[in-house]
Order: C-alpha cells, then structure tokens, then sequence
C-alpha cells in the first residue's frame, strides 16, 4: 500500500509535482509531492505530475516529453522515470516513459493507467486523478498488479465456456459410437469385392490455372516513439 | 460470315477472352488467368467427352437356369404363404414351415409349388444352426447401450435357414472420369503468410470388370441387411440342384432383375469412380467432376444365397438378424437403452468438462 510519509527529498533538485494550473488545494498538493517522492525513493525511479493551462500549439505526447527531456527530468543514465501531464486548456492527458522502466511501462500500459486515470480528470477530480496515477504507478513497478496481457487474450469466462463445449462435443461423439456399436446394417456403397480386373488405360494430368493469396502477418507493434530531444519515449495520450 | 469461338471459363463457365496486354485468356467473372494451350486442351477434353452412361444389361433369360426344372425336382417341394405378411417362400413338403421366417406369424399355408425359377448357381451352407445361435449371442455380447433386460428377456422366437434369391450381375466397363484437382502450397516472408493454389484437370480412363455383384430380389428383406451380410465367397458356388434345398427354406423373387440392376448400376459406377480416383496422386484434393461409364457384356444370374434369420422378441417388439450362412458375418439392429444412453452423456460431458475446464484456468 501507498504510504503517505514526509520524507528527506534527496532528489529535491526536481519538484515532483508541477501544478501551473493550480488544479490542487495546497494540502492536496502536499500530499502528491510526498507520494511522488516515495515513489521515487522506493524504485529508483523518476515521477513527476505536471499540469498546464495551454499546450502551447504542440501535442499532448509532445510537450511530456519535451518538458521531462528538457527539464532534466529522469534518473540513472538512462533517465528512467514517467510523467503525467494534464492540460487543462485543450482537456488533454498525456503520460510518458522513458529509461528501462519503459520495458513494464510500454505504451500499452501507460494506456491502461490512462483509462484509469482519465474519469477523475473529466469529473474534474483532480486529486484524485493524481492520487490513482501514482497508485498504478506503484503498483505496476512493485509487481503489486500485473498488466492485462497483449493483444486478444480470451478472459477465463470465455476459455471455461469452450472448455464446456468441447466437453459437450466429446460426449456426443462417445455416445454416438457406443449407439452405432448396436446396428451394423449398413448398405454397401461400393462393388470393390467384385471387381475382376482393373486395368488404367489413360491418364492424362493437365495444369490449368492457378493463383495465390497473401495475408498480411501480424506485426509485433514496436513500442515507444521518438520525441524532439532524440529519446525514445513510451506512452499514450487522451482526451478529459 | 466468320463465327466467333467461345471457349468457356475452367473456374467459373463464364465466356473468356484473350488479353493482349498479359497475352493469356483472362475471365472477366471471377477474375481467372489462363495460358491459352491450357484453356484450349481443357475445351476439347470436355467437349468430347461422351454425355450420359451407357448401360445395357442383357435381359435376363427366364428360360436359361440351367434348364427348367426337370418334374422329379418339383414333386417335392411346396410353396408356404403368409396370411399375415404375404410372404411366399419355398421348402420341400417334409419341411412342415411353422411360421413365417419374416413377421413371425405361425399361421402359414402351403400351396402348390409354382412360379419360382430355377437357380444358375447356389451357396450351399457352411454353418449350422448352432452357429447361428452362438452368433446371435457374440452379437449382444459388449454392447454397451443395450438394454440389460434384453440378454435375458428376449428369446429367440425362431431361427430359420433360408436361400435367399440374389441377382448377379456380370459386365465389362470402360469408364471415364474427369477430376479437379488442386495443389495447395503454404509459404511466408517477415510481412506476409501466402498460400499458392493450382488446379488441375485430372484425366483418368481404365477397363474395370465386375463378377457377380449381388442385389438381393427380395422385397421382403431389407437391402441394408442383405448388402452388409456381403461377401459372398462364390468359389463356393456350385450349380442348382434341388438337393442343397432339403432342410431349408428358400425365397421367392418379387423383384425382377431390371429393377434390381439400378443398385448394382449405382455400385459399380461408383467403384469403378473409386478405383480410378485411388490413382489420382500427390494432390491436395480430387473431385470428380464428370464420370461417364460404358458397359459390355452385361449379363444376369439367378443365384440362391444362403443366411441365417433369426426373430427375436423383446417388449413385444421383433428384432431380425441375419447371419451369412457361408461366412458366418452376423448383422442386426439391437434396441438402445435411453437412461443407460443419457447415463453415459452426463458421465461422460461432467467427466471432460472438469478436466477441460481445469486445463483452460490453469494452463492457459
């Protein structure tokens, strides 16, 4: 569980929380800071929630990633850390990774958290919006929570649901052997038994036409995008 | 006047043309490309293919037999009707039928002997009656879904040696079977899967004979049990003599030999079809597409085969089983326990579903 605590912000060259938007009451932004910075402590990670009034012209992705580049947001050599950015001018959210911890935080589950996220934000309950941000983050990082797996798994409804048919099929099938084992009166389709002589006199195999079919495979989606400064960046972005 | 040719599309039978910009025949329907030999050498094939079989039977000779029935023969043997089924069969007097080996009646009655032809050839029987019995039990044995009962309620009314009357039909054919065939080859690159398939038009001819293709001229047996009980072994087959009939019954024909001949039609063309199609090799499919046969030398015979019937009784219901009289093959209908049917569905269903289901939580 998230622990709300003061702590010692060694890594308090950079806020944790930028609220240019005034989104929060100061004690709200209070306890975002704290968390964020736990965050930050507890997985050698960086964390920051931004928030701004306009985007300036660029796209949501965009200005994450340009203000975590520039800022000189990030630890370790691979700048490793996540940004949340809410813009209130345009109702955009974007989050943003980047470093190692893009291997858990791929665009797919910076999209999960997204959706997550994103109904605080349309009920303007931004606090809230924050506090699960930083929930999910940590989750997801400490292996708490386990992220919906890729592309079309079936749900285990499903999967039971074709166990049972299967099961339905093999005992209709069993049934109906052990009900044909009782009559064996079955007319003779053929005259095989009477055949006295077979002899082939011609044979004759002529190609006519042919064509092909190609489906196109399915590509495993590469993940992450560049952004202005050269890094890559995983990440999703939406509407509030 | 010039006429214009048509030739026909091998996919789909819509008009072709030529197309000079890929300099092959192009169907506008479905959208075939063709090298143009390849269009031609399938319009010629099937335009000369001859339409509709060719079948002529020889009618059979109702005086042939082997002779008429000399009047020594005769004196013997009666005729029994069935008051109740109208079954006619034949025995000798000493017979003294008791009942009627189809419907099991006991009120049969004997007439004079008349109207029945006389045999080109006989099975004569190779097993008892014994055999039969003993049959009928190895046939109930480790069936499942039988009724428990049935072992030990039903009775064996009656067990009844009857020579059955089958037509035999002997010819010679010269089929000829168009196939299409196709290959089907499946490959991919690191963008796409592809699947190639060719057609092909799959010519096959051949000489297949026929010896003595049994239809039974029964109508009162079931053609179901009188095809299953095959084959008959005919290096067995001796020629008639009244004598092979004592002790056992015979049947007369009420179906005549060219109403007979439209199944043994159906089954030789359909083995002389298999038989050329087994040579059909390497594809990924074959069908036939059109199959033309034409008969030669296309006679009868007037055989008497011997099976076994037994009646059984069970629920108040008759069970008949024939048994080859040379072979010993047992064939029959046996009745189907529903609580012991439905028994085993739920066993079965709850039994798969709870391994299945297990497996698709767990493993998947």
């Amino acid at each position: 569980m998230l622990v709300f605590s003061i702590s010692i912000g060694v890594f308090a060259s950079q806020p944790k929380l930028v609220d240019e938007s005034a989104l929060l009451t100061s004690e709200e932004a209070q306890l975002i800071d704290e968390a964020a910075q736990w965050l930050v402590e507890q997985y050698n990670m960086d964390v920051l929630v931004l928030t701004t009034d306009s985007l300036d012209g660029k796209s949501a992705t965009a200005y994450a990633d340009d203000y975590y580049d520039y800022q000189g947001y990030g630890l370790n050599e691979s700048r490793d850390g996540i940004i949340l950015l809410i813009s209130i001018g345009e109702r955009d959210w974007a989050i943003s990774s980047r470093g190692d911890i893009r291997k858990t935080f791929n665009d797919s589950l910076c999209d999960e958290i997204g959706r997550q996220v994103q109904p605080y934000l349309s009920t303007g309950e931004y606090y809230n919006a924050c506090s699960v941000f930083l929930q999910q983050v940590d989750g997801y990082i400490s292996g708490e929570l386990v992220p919906p797996e890729e592309g079309g798994d079936i749900p285990v409804e499903g999967r039971i649901a074709i166990a049972i048919g299967l099961a339905l099929l093999v005992a209709f099938i069993v049934v109906m052997c052990l009900r044909s084992q009782l009559n064996n009166a079955r007319p003779q389709p053929y005259a095989h038994n009477y055949i006295s002589n077979f002899r082939l006199t011609r044979q004759n195999d002529a190609y006519l036409y042919g064509h092909t079919t190609m489906t196109a495979r399915q590509e495993t989606r590469s993940d992450g995008h560049v952004s202005s400064s050269g890094a890559t960046h995983s990440g999703s972005s939406g509407k509030f | 006047m010039s006429t214009v040719l048509e030739y026909k599309c091998p996919n789909c039978g819509g008009a072709i043309s030529f197309d000079p910009n890929s300099q092959q025949m192009k169907c506008p329907y479905c959208e075939a490309q063709f090298d143009v030999a390849n269009v031609k050498d399938y319009s010629d094939t099937v335009a000369n293919e001859t339409k509709g079989d060719k079948i002529n039977w020889d009618a059979y000779d109702e005086t042939s037999g082997s002779g008429n029935w000399r009047s020594d023969e005769t004196s013997n043997m009666l005729s029994y009707v069935c008051e109740s089924c109208g079954g006619e069969i034949v025995g000798d007097e000493s017979m003294g039928a008791s009942s009627c080996p189809y419907c099991g009646n006991p009120v049969i009655i004997a007439r004079q002997f008349s109207g029945m032809l006389r045999p080109d050839l006989v099975i004569p029987f190779k097993l008892d009656k014994e055999a039969a019995k003993a049959a009928f039990k190895k046939f109930t044995e480790k069936k499942i879904l039988l009724p428990n009962l049935f072992r030990t309620k039903s009775h064996l009314d009656s067990i009844k040696g009857i020579y059955v009357p089958y037509w035999l039909y002997n010819c010679k054919t010269d089929v000829n079977a168009r196939f299409n065939a196709t290959k089907v080859t499946h490959w991919s690159d690191s963008k796409y899967n592809y699947t190639r398939t060719d057609h092909y038009m799959v010519i096959r001819q051949g000489n297949v004979d026929f010896e003595l293709v049994p239809v039974d001229g029964s109508s009162k047996l079931d053609n179901n049990y009188t095809e299953a009980v095959e084959p008959f072994d005919y290096s067995q087959a001796v020629d008639f003599e009244t004598a092979y009939l004592s002790g056992y019954l015979a049947d007369k024909y009420d179906v005549n030999a060219e109403q007979s001949s439209e199944r043994a039609n159906e089954r030789i063309k359909q083995s002389a079809t298999k038989s050329l199609q087994d040579t059909v090799m390497g594809y990924t499919s074959c069908t036939p597409a059109s199959v033309n046969i034409a008969m030669d030398h296309g006679n009868i015979s007037y055989a008497l085969l011997p099976l076994w019937l037994l009646n059984a009784k069970y629920n108040g219901k008759l069970y008949t089983f024939v048994m080859n009289g040379q072979t010993g093959k047992f064939v029959g209908t046996l009745p189907m326990d529903k609580t012991k049917f439905w028994l085993w569905f739920s066993g079965v269903f709850a039994g798969c579903g709870a391994l299945f289901s297990a497996l698709a939580y767990w493993l998947f």
